[in-house]
């Protein structure tokens, strides 16, 4: 079956100014040859650090913005070369859940008329508009009174709430979401979590959702895609990469996550990366982590690893990689036999 | 949900709310409305034809017949400020409304178009903001002649520059928020974002613009009017009756006063309204 | 047991503004010890960073400060501003979260630190001061700190600005280090960078550490001690060990049950209904009590403000007229 989204090969350079006339003009390398496919109401997480190139990612995907080369096929048309017409058409299919509830909303527009915004644009508000709105508010639990109310009489968990209503008004067949709960509280995020986990079952639309927090990604992905400076290193099933993490990047960085029991956290072993993200204005030769990374060999500097299973089940790009399951603060050796849930423990909180 | 037990209250209510707490801005609207009210109701409270001459009461003092006297030719003061003040506060706002919509289009244009398009645009405000308006209106009215529309033509013509940077740069920073962008992806035209996305967002700053600005231009026509070269005589008109005044300085020097502190009291009055307007717009952020 | 080094007793702060009047802090008393790291806990609007900049009188003068506030003997809220200067940055060090405000652009880092420890001591030659610097750069994990401390602020990445704010927090060797949030802005694996430079200096030093974050994940690796704040009160505070593995405050409980890591295997979080209060209206009686399924109204949770009270296993207190009750092996989140 062919895939809804299809990336292939994506790559995006920024000219950086310096240089006269642009000669010499330095690049910003952000994406650098991406590939990934999301199916028909899955998630893809696609997770990294900042620089990483996600969020250049998300805006090519959305045909914000023209790549330097690759495809982005959404069901068979390419996003990044669509005409202004049907580039329009894709729209109604592939929308996009923005980070910052604070910012993503016009504080002009009640949220009623910002959530009929889409409808309009595409002619579909005369018929029906009002009670679709209507409909959308309670399908994301807000109150459908509150649909005069403006932004700013709302919380940040609320307004992000409003966002989703906004981009699920056409009926989209996939969702692009660029942290959309980093900004706010964590026991706000739990909600809205919960929501989108729900709106997928409900209305089978797919996901990608970046996000920098791997517990986040690890409850909502199907598939994870691993990305560091500009390329991916590790993809697979989410299971595939979160019990066995291949690549040392993604080592470390599922090492880097602090679980919350502290007894567990005395107990574990940590990897530490040395130094910092290197400038993504001129990126290592070779393996671009081999400036960090404890496994750096001579080849490392001369080949770039291709992104091929090499034995691990999934896709990993590192001459030496290997499976490395106790690195994780999530798989918390301490609770393989604890009481599963909170919940399951009869604390009545709603889910 | 909607947890907290604040009342909601409409977006516009609390800038109300915070200018009426700014003295400075109550004291300015206060005095607009007090000076221009009469203005409106001219027909009714002059006590006489602004344009009736009738020089054996020439120069006369207050009276009962005439509360503000008699200017050079007889003629009714308190009818010709009403009426002549009525023609500039008309003149002034024609002008401002002028100068905001050329602004304010030319200011979207540049910000949303980018390219060409805005370097165009930034090239032409640089240019005719230094032109020297005064001259260049005197020139225009030597060869074109005096009269009250080429004087708003004008003005209007030279007048725009500050509102198109003001928009301009309005507009480039609300290009780069996030509910923008977002809308681009819900598949929004430019014209779209253009109309119903940028206009509301600037409509504040540019009121506090053109509001501050109407002291500034009623100022410009009294001057131009002053130096003869914007309502004719007999009309009357506060710069025409200043320049008229002049020589009967030493003799009745009210002639010269009274229209000279309307001016001041009206672009007194505008500005401290505006800077009050913007205080309490400003604010509310955060 | 030692003396506490730095008491707080009943800190309220207030600020008035055009909605009325916010409560930071509400009644805030702790303790911290020597050599302890003290971990504050809680979400936006909690009062944590309040309380925090509050021991050091940092907060804009528009804040209506009253309580005790003990350090070496003397009421730091009482101290004239001469003796206070003298022990900020000498006995209190303090790390912000956002390196970028807390350096000046325009000074190179080296000499920015070298200023921190003139400052303080005033005999110390130049050459020595600087020498200290780039000793302090190499201490916190920076590499060929001599080129390093000749470099402006922007030169540096943003792991390394925080750890050149630590290397000037821990110049003058501080009794006390209060770190606000140290690494909220950073990458995750800067962040375990960080904490374990954090964990390091203060082996080094052995400085007490006041940590104020609202990521209990930081707390569980580095935290002897934690105070759970919500609505500008404490509401649980203990050892670390029990606070988190036997929470006993339903906020608490139901944060770190609404923590993504702690759920593991299904995709459905627990959540705590409604939002975080307003300072400016804060809920009569226990702050938390809109948002908690066991509360009981009017009596007790909407009446009296609970205190905070020791629990009978000890090395454990909490706020909550319910907490005899709660107390209960259903606590538990996992085994230890």
């Amino acid at each position: 079956m062919t895939p809804l989204l299809a990336v292939e090969d994506l790559v995006k350079h920024f000219p950086a100014g310096g240089g006269l006339f642009g000669r010499h003009a330095r690049q910003v390398h952000a994406v650098c040859g991406v590939s990934f496919e999301v199916g028909r109401g899955e998630t893809l997480g696609i997770v990294g650090e900042s620089g990483c190139g996600k969020s250049t990612t998300a805006r090519l995907v959305l045909g914000l913005m023209p790549a330097t080369s690759g495809t982005a096929r959404f069901d068979d048309v390419d996003v990044l070369t669509a005409k202004p017409k049907a580039l329009r058409a894709l729209r109604r299919r592939l929308q996009m859940v923005a980070q910052d509830p604070y910012a993503s909303l016009d504080p002009q527009m009640t949220v009623g008329a910002s959530i009929a915004e889409p409808l309009r644009i595409h002619g579909l508000y005369r018929k029906g508009g009002k009670d679709r709105v209507r409909e959308l508010m309670t399908l994301v639990e807000l109150d459908p009174d509150h649909v005069t109310r403006y932004p700013h009489q709302f919380s940040g968990g609320q307004r992000q709430r409003v966002g989703i209503a906004r981009a699920l008004a056409l009926q989209p067949e996939l969702l692009v979401l660029d942290e959309p709960i980093s900004s706010l509280d964590v026991s706000i995020q739990a909600g809205v979590i919960n929501l989108l986990a729900d709106l997928q079952e409900r209305l089978g639309v797919a996901y990608v959702f970046i996000a920098h927090d791997l517990s986040v990604i690890r409850l909502i992905s199907h598939k994870v895609v691993v990305m560091y400076l500009g390329k991916v290193v590790e993809s697979g099933l989410r299971d595939d990469v979160f019990d066995r993490p291949s690549h040392p990047y993604t080592q470390a960085l599922l090492s880097a996550m602090p679980s919350a029991n502290p007894v567990a956290e005395r107990a574990r072993a940590r990897i530490l990366l040395p130094g910092d993200v290197p400038s993504p204005l001129d990126p290592p030769s070779g393996c671009r982590f081999r400036t960090r990374c404890w496994k750096a060999q001579d080849i490392c500097a001369v080949e770039e690893p291709a992104l091929v299973d090499r034995g691990q089940g999934h896709p990993v790009a590192c001459h030496f990689a290997e499976a490395a399951p106790q690195v994780s603060g999530l798989a918390d050796p301490a609770r393989q036999d604890a009481p599963d849930l909170p919940n399951a423990a009869g604390l009545p909180f709603a889910p | 949900m909607s947890g907290g037990r604040r009342r909601r209250e409409h977006e516009g209510a609390r800038p109300l709310r915070r200018f009426l707490r700014e003295p400075t801005a109550v004291v300015g609207a206060l005095l607009l409305i007090v000076v221009t009210f009469p203005l409106y109701a001219a027909s009714w409270v002059a006590p006489d034809d602004p344009y009736v001459v009738d020089v054996p009461h020439r120069l006369a003092g207050f009276s009962r017949a005439h509360p503000l006297g008699t200017d050079g030719l007889g003629r009714d003061m308190l009818s010709r400020m009403l009426y002549g003040g009525r023609k500039s506060v008309l003149l002034t706002l024609v002008v401002t409304l002028l100068i905001t919509f050329v602004g304010v289009f030319l200011g979207i244009l540049a910000g949303m178009r980018g390219g060409i398009i805005d370097r165009l645009v930034v090239q032409l405000v640089d240019i005719v903001q230094s032109v020297p308006i005064v001259i260049v209106s005197m020139v225009t009215i030597a060869v074109l002649g005096a009269g009250t529309s080429k004087l708003i033509f004008v003005i209007a013509v030279l007048g725009w520059p500050r509102h198109t940077r003001v928009v301009r740069a309005a507009t480039l920073s609300l290009r780069e928020r996030q509910f923008i962008e977002s809308c681009r992806v819900l598949g929004a035209s430019r014209l779209r974002i253009a109309l119903r996305h940028v206009v509301p967002n600037i409509v504040r700053p540019v009121v506090v613009l053109s509001t501050l600005d109407v002291g500034r231009i009623l100022l410009l026509i009294s001057t131009l009017s002053f130096l003869g070269f914007g309502a004719r005589p007999p009309a009357p008109e506060w710069g025409s009756m200043l320049a008229d005044a002049r020589r009967y300085f030493f003799v009745a020097p009210r002639l010269l006063i009274i229209p000279g502190v309307a001016i001041f009291l009206v672009a007194l009055g505008a500005n401290l309204f505006g800077e009050g307007l913007r205080d309490a717009f400003e604010a509310r952020t955060g | 047991m030692a003396e506490p080094l730095l008491t707080v007793e009943d800190l309220r702060v207030q600020f008035r503004t055009d909605h009325g009047v916010v409560k930071a802090a509400d009644g805030v008393s702790f303790s911290v010890f020597p050599d302890e790291v003290l971990g504050i806990v809680g979400e936006s609007g909690s009062g944590k960073t309040v309380t925090a900049l509050s021991v050091l009188r940092l907060l804009p003068p528009t804040a209506r400060v009253t309580g005790r506030v003990t350090f070496g003997g003397r009421d730091m809220l009482a101290l004239p501003a001469a003796d206070l200067r003298a022990i900020r940055g000498d006995r209190v060090g303090l790390i912000f979260q956002d390196a970028l405000a807390a350096l000046n652009p325009l000074h190179r880092v080296g000499k920015q630190i070298a200023e921190a420890v003139r400052v303080h001591h005033h005999g110390t030659a130049r050459d020595d001061a600087w020498k200290r610097a780039v000793e302090l750069l190499g201490l916190v994990g920076i590499p060929t700190p001599e080129e390093r401390a000749r470099q402006y602020p922007h030169e540096f990445s943003g792991g390394m600005r925080q750890r050149a704010m630590i290397a000037m927090a821990i110049a003058n060797d501080p009794d006390v280090l209060i770190a606000d949030e140290p690494t909220t802005a950073l990458d995750v694996t800067t962040q375990a960078q960080i904490l374990e430079l954090l964990k390091d200096v203060r082996r080094r030093t052995r400085s007490a550490l006041i940590l104020i974050t609202h990521d209990f994940g930081v707390i569980a690796g580095v935290a002897d001690r934690v105070l759970v704040m919500y609505a500008g009160k404490v509401v649980e505070s203990g050892t670390v060990d029990e606070v988190l593995l036997r929470p006993a405050h339903p906020y608490t409980r139901g944060l770190i049950a609404s923590m993504p890591r702690v759920a593991q295997e299904t995709r459905h979080l627990v959540r705590i209904a409604g939002q975080p209060p307003s300072l400016v209206d804060v809920p009569a009686g226990c702050p938390f009590h809109p948002r908690c399924p066991h509360a009981r109204t009017p009596d007790p949770c909407a009446g009296a403000v609970p205190q905070l009270l020791p629990t009978p296993g000890g090395g454990h207190a909490v706020a909550c007229h319910l907490s005899d009750e709660l107390a209960d092996p259903l606590a538990e989140l996992g085994t230890a």
